[in-house]
């Protein structure tokens, strides 16, 4: 397995604790690395971490095989591109103007490539308009251009999806799942909107209190998740007595919904529900969703 | 370390803050020659140049300290450092690009001044101290401006934007008053003379007595080595054209300028960065 990150018990110290607690983490090549976690778990200082902003306190982490260490590392750092927290853009300059920076930063020989950066991320149009008049999701995919200037095969990025709107959340979405497709660029997104993250991710982390709880790969995932009918019934009384009867296992929600696993037939359920006296009045196929897998893994309350 | 510098300058080229010091010197240095020339032909007082052409020195570390923290603080504001540090670039990189960008532009920011004071060579002609003293307070401000540039390079890196605005001014301000009181001390006169009337005599007796708050010995060197050391005390100098140790004034600036780079390389490398 050819990993582009890898950590090692890692462990950074702030003033007031510990944001990583021994994070050990794996990112493969090609892959959408999903990042979960709440706020304050660590997936921020993680990425600030990769990225030489700050320096580990214990533990390590290669980069395309550099050690963070080692001399390497700044030239594997040239092969990654990242978006931390907030679009790193100059606001008071043009889109144009902010890619021909990077570009400079880079040392890229000409501006070949800019406007087909600008029409990858859907900016060629904004001409003089500076980067302070850009709605967010502009600001955003303009980071997004930014740190794609130089060609990196590993982007990185740190929430993408924060304070966009709806159309906002699909365009990127689709950036980076063509970015993924096209040019196959690794991603490790870090996100805690499940939803979304879960239209996208081809493997997940999932973290809680700086430590990784599980890494998973999303066919791994989507196994692991118990699928069940969820039924909602005219009384869920009559519903328990016949679904003891028949030995399978359930889980009551409410008054009149439950899920039942073991995959029973339909017909004899329903049949055994009529002769119990219960009304079906609905029924439906239901997956365990990210989320639901997430709070089963790290604990804590479902507001539903 | 190259691509940093060539990438600063495309952004110096295009930062309203570094045109607005430049031109805001300009004007105020033409401003002020104009009215002091006008103000001194009224009185009668026009002598030479000499006696104008350097007065601004002293008010240069503000325009300096203006632009380098307003220049700086965009690094963090904005969060562009994290792409250069991002894709590979060392700390002492972003550090030494940063000092390099901003010492050539406060000296453009000096030029401005310079060149502002040329107002005054239709009423007074040219300077009298010669080409070798002319080249000298250049070679001053030069040395007192890649100090006053490495201070704050050093704040302005080592702090985020509000502090650091805040902080810059506040240094300066401070070396100022902390160069101004050195000065003062070292301007008293050595003797003070006093005219006493009594009664019943027609003129008043002279007498000459020491100063009490004349400074002398140590303390005195002490004070002048304050004064060189200080980049504050050096433009304050230079106001008057009174440079008596130009070798200590620019061994001071190199001094200054390397404590406070080699110093800030060695914090800046392990501040922890958002």
């Amino acid at each position: 397995m050819e990993y582009i990150l890898e950590t090692n018990n890692l462990i950074k110290h702030y003033k007031n604790g510990k944001a990583l607690n021994g994070l050990t983490l794996h990112v493969e090549k090609g892959a959408i690395y999903g990042f979960v976690g709440r706020n304050g778990a660590g997936k921020t200082t993680l990425i600030r971490l990769v990225c030489g902003l700050q320096e580990p306190t214990e533990g390590t982490f290669t980069l395309y095989g550099s050690p963070n260490r080692s001399r390497e590392i700044t030239k594997a750092r040239r092969r990654m591109g990242a978006v931390v927290e907030t679009p790193s853009i100059y606001l008071s300059m043009t889109a144009e103007e902010n890619l021909k920076q990077q570009y400079q930063i880079l040392g890229l020989p000409s501006y070949d490539g800019i406007k087909e950066l600008l029409e990858l991320v859907r900016l060629q149009n904004t001409g003089k308009k500076k980067a302070r008049d850009f709605s967010l999701g502009m600001r955003q995919r303009l980071g997004i251009a930014v740190a794609l200037a130089g060609d990196p095969d590993f982007l990185i990025l740190d929430e993408p999806a924060n304070g966009l709107d709806p159309q906002g959340i699909v365009e990127i979405r689709e950036l980076i799942l063509r970015l993924n497709k096209e040019r196959q660029i690794t991603v490790l997104i870090s996100s805690h909107i499940l939803d979304e993250l879960s239209r996208l991710a081809t493997h997940y982390g999932f973290i809680d209190n700086g430590r990784m709880v599980k890494e998973i790969s999303a066919g791994a995932l989507e196994a692991s998740c118990r699928k069940c009918l969820r039924l909602t019934v005219s009384d869920a009384r009559p519903l328990t007595a016949a679904l003891d009867k028949m030995g399978l296992q359930y889980s009551v929600r409410s008054d009149t919904e439950a899920d039942v696993y073991d995959a029973p037939s339909v017909t004899e359920l329903t049949l055994a529900l009529h002769n119990a006296g219960c009304e079906v009045k609905n029924i439906h196929e239901h997956d365990e969703s990210l989320e639901s897998y997430y709070m089963n893994l790290v604990g804590g309350v479902r507001d539903e | 370390m190259n691509n940093l510098l060539r990438a600063n300058f495309f952004r110096l080229k295009r930062d309203n803050m570094f045109y607005s010091c430049l031109f805001t010197t300009l004007g105020c240095s033409i401003g002020f020659m104009i009215l002091w020339c006008l103000e001194n032909a009224e009185k009668g007082a026009l002598t030479d140049l000499d006696g104008f052409y350097f007065r601004p020195s002293a008010g240069m570390g503000f325009f300096y300290a203006m632009f380098t923290c307003m220049f700086l603080s965009v690094e963090y504001s904005e969060g562009t450092i994290r792409n250069k540090l991002a894709v590979g670039h060392t700390r002492r990189e972003v550090y030494l690009s940063s000092f390099l960008t901003v010492f050539p532009a406060s000296l453009s920011i000096a030029v401005a001044w310079l060149i502002g004071g040329l107002a005054g060579v239709p009423f007074l002609g040219f300077l009298t101290i010669g080409f070798g003293g002319t080249l000298l307070c250049v070679a001053i401000i030069v040395g007192y401006t890649a100090a006053f540039s490495a201070i704050n390079t050093f704040i302005g890196l080592l702090n985020d934007r509000r502090s650091a605005t805040v902080i810059t001014i506040s240094v300066w301000l401070m070396l100022a008053l902390v160069s101004g009181f050195f000065e003062s001390a070292l301007h008293e006169p050595e003797t003070i003379t006093k005219a006493i009337v009594s009664f019943g005599e027609e003129a008043p007796s002279v007498i000459t007595e020491p100063n009490p708050y004349y400074i002398s010995g140590i303390q005195r060197e002490v004070y002048e080595f304050a004064v060189d050391l200080l980049p504050t005390g050096q433009s304050s100098l230079l106001q008057n054209i009174s440079i008596e140790r130009p070798v200590r004034m620019l061994l001071c600036s190199a001094g200054v300028t390397a404590v406070f780079t080699l110093g800030g390389l060695r914090l800046f490398a392990r501040k922890d960065l958002k």
